[in-house]
């Protein structure tokens, strides 16, 4: 997988757990961006990645995640796709 | 321990701040504030609210966003002998208008020079007065808070309506004052100066007024968590990095940190509460390994019971957790409050059959809000032996044993979500007014972490495109808090019935197991 391929595949979960088909991310985007993303949508974003892409995020690597760009370069991390 | 002096929590904090005006009092992201700079606040608000202009409001309406301000707002507000009335700053406008009407409040105390209900307001041509709170000026003069009445209310708090208007619960002074009494004095807690007190609820929730309150009958602290998207994550570092002693919680901090139980140690917690929804008896066996120094509390009640009104602790040597189906005993009454159990004809059920959990005593509320149809069928008398007593209808089903009280489920269709009541009623309310839509049925399913999902069904008998259903979800997020948009909406030709006649809502919950 290429990371553009990866950016399109979290693209994809992030449309479907705020149910918004036309919802597009960038790297620097945070919570504050996004409607309807708050503590709720938060957990239920977390558990579509990880199902998703076969990952586990421990806790102090989810304290680390500020924006979206901090969980591409993670889940890359996890799953091996370069930069 | 030190039983407080009083239970009129702007006394106790007028107190507290003169005997030691340098302890922490609030603390909000990293800043914590003493006793002497939140005073510095309330006095200058006090200032603005002995203007000419608030002479006739009885009732303050604050946008609550979290920070020093608007905390010192609501102090201000009680000090001055009125009561407050919180208005969420992400809650739909039309819903706050609505709030604001009930109460019959002109005036709104708010953080900064702008927010959307404010410009929503102004658009709409509503007459509020919107007072920066950030630009009072400095008191001339010390204010003396005015003595609260016992029956002076102290707060108006709304919760979800079926008929989708939200209902207003007014809660006097001497309700809250039963509620510090038994809280402080009788079931156990030994709280004290230099407790620090966790407060994650938004000052909406009545949970609030104990988070941030309670510290104050003390001469203890608060720590607020940023509301921001990561909501549980930030509740976590305060907990850390504050070094909290006493937390009330919604048990669903704990579903969504489960997996991270083997990561978490809080060594400093003192006392571990659980409010607002039910408690799974496992989640609270497995929290107890991180906070190995905690007494673990299961607390119970509904905003019309000020707060909560039962406790049980859970034991933490492993001995058996008291439990009905998985979910965690309710325990035993707060002193001043009787749990009774009705049953289908209008009387009391015998220990261990279930019915309806009647509240009575000094916690209970004696209305909704200018509003007496709803009163009428939640505040009630039942005969208790050869006399008549007023409780109020909870629509929670429990039962008796031993003294211990067990939730077992909802009469209605109300579900909890992160503690807050919403009527899955008043969500087809709102739906049921969208274009193209015949019928509407909301459905609510717990994930496999335990959270309800909420998931809504739409009868259209036109063709409904994907930009629609963006267009409806976008509706709804004006009429409804974000918590209780549902997360999936379908549109469906016919609603599933059944042999009544009626929306089949076993159906449609099957349906969503399905998908």
């Amino acid at each position: 997988m290429t990371s553009q391929e990866l950016f399109d595949q979290i693209q994809t979960v992030f449309q479907t757990t705020f149910d918004d088909p036309s919802l597009q991310i960038s790297r620097t985007m945070t919570a504050d961006d996004v409607e309807g993303w708050d503590s709720f949508a938060h957990i239920n974003l977390i558990m579509a990645l990880e199902v998703r892409f076969g990952v586990k995020f421990r806790l102090s690597e989810l304290q680390e995640l500020n924006c979206v760009g901090d969980m591409v370069d993670m889940i890359a991390g996890k799953i091996g796709v370069g930069a | 321990m030190n039983r407080p002096a009083t239970t009129d929590l702007v006394a106790g904090f007028f107190a507290h701040f003169r005997a030691q005006p340098d302890r922490s009092c609030f603390g909000f992201a990293d800043t914590v504030y003493t006793y002497a700079q939140v005073m510095a606040e309330v006095q200058r608000i006090l200032r603005l609210l002995s203007a000419e202009s608030f002479a006739a409001e009885q009732t303050i309406a604050v946008h609550a966003t979290p920070d020093l301000h608007t905390y010192a707002a609501i102090l201000a507000t009680l000090a001055s002998g009125r009561a407050y009335t919180p208005i969420h700053p992400q809650q739909p406008p039309e819903r706050s208008w609505s709030c604001l009407q009930q109460v019959g409040t002109r005036a709104m105390l708010q953080s900064g020079p702008a927010s959307d209900f404010q410009r929503w307001l102004a658009a709409a041509g509503h007459d509020v007065a919107v007072h920066d709170t950030t630009t009072a000026e400095a008191a001339e003069r010390f204010r003396e808070p005015v003595p609260p009445q016992p029956d002076d209310v102290a707060y108006l708090l709304f919760t979800s309506g079926s008929t989708g208007t939200p209902k207003g619960v007014p809660i006097y002074h001497r309700n809250l004052a039963t509620f510090f009494a038994a809280l402080l004095d009788s079931t156990g807690f030994a709280f004290g100066a230099d407790d620090r007190f966790l407060q994650m609820f938004d000052l909406t929730f009545d949970l609030s007024v104990m988070s941030a309150f309670a510290p104050l009958l003390l001469g203890a602290s608060s720590y607020i968590p940023s509301t921001k998207g990561t909501g549980y994550l930030s509740v976590l570092r305060v907990l850390e990095r504050h070094q909290i002693t006493v937390a009330l919680m919604v048990p669903s901090v704990l579903a969504f940190l489960d997996k991270y139980f083997d990561e978490i140690r809080l060594p400093q917690l003192k006392y571990s509460m659980f409010c607002g929804e039910a408690l799974p008896a496992p989640l609270a066996s497995g929290w107890s390994a991180c906070v190995p120094n905690a007494r673990l509390f299961n607390v119970y009640g509904p905003t019309e019971a000020t707060i909560f009104c039962t406790a049980y602790e859970v034991p933490t040597d492993g001995s058996p957790i008291l439990s009905h189906q998985g979910v965690v005993s309710i325990g035993r009454p707060l002193k001043g409050t009787r749990l009774l159990v009705g049953n289908d004809h209008g009387s009391l059920a015998p220990p261990g059959e279930t019915g309806e959990l009647l509240l009575a005593g000094g916690q209970v509320t004696n209305q909704y809000w200018k509003n007496p149809e709803k009163t009428a069928a939640a505040f009630t008398q039942v005969l208790d032996g050869e006399s008549l007593i007023d409780v109020y209808r909870t629509g929670d089903l429990a039962y008796e044993q031993d003294g211990q009280f067990y939730y077992c489920g909802r009469l209605d269709s109300q579900v909890k979500i992160a503690g807050y009541r919403v009527e899955l009623g008043e969500i087809e309310f709102h739906a049921r007014k969208l274009p193209a839509v015949v019928n509407a049925a909301a459905v609510a399913r717990k994930d496999a972490s335990g959270n309800y999902v909420l998931r809504l069904f739409l009868e259209s008998h036109q063709p409904v495109s994907d930009a629609a259903i963006a267009e409806y979800r976008a509706l709804l997020g004006r009429a409804l808090p974000s918590y209780m948009v549902p997360q999936k909406i379908d549109v469906v030709p016919n609603l599933p019935l059944n042999q009544n006649g009626k929306i089949d809502r076993k159906r449609l919950g099957e349906l969503v197991a399905e998908v």
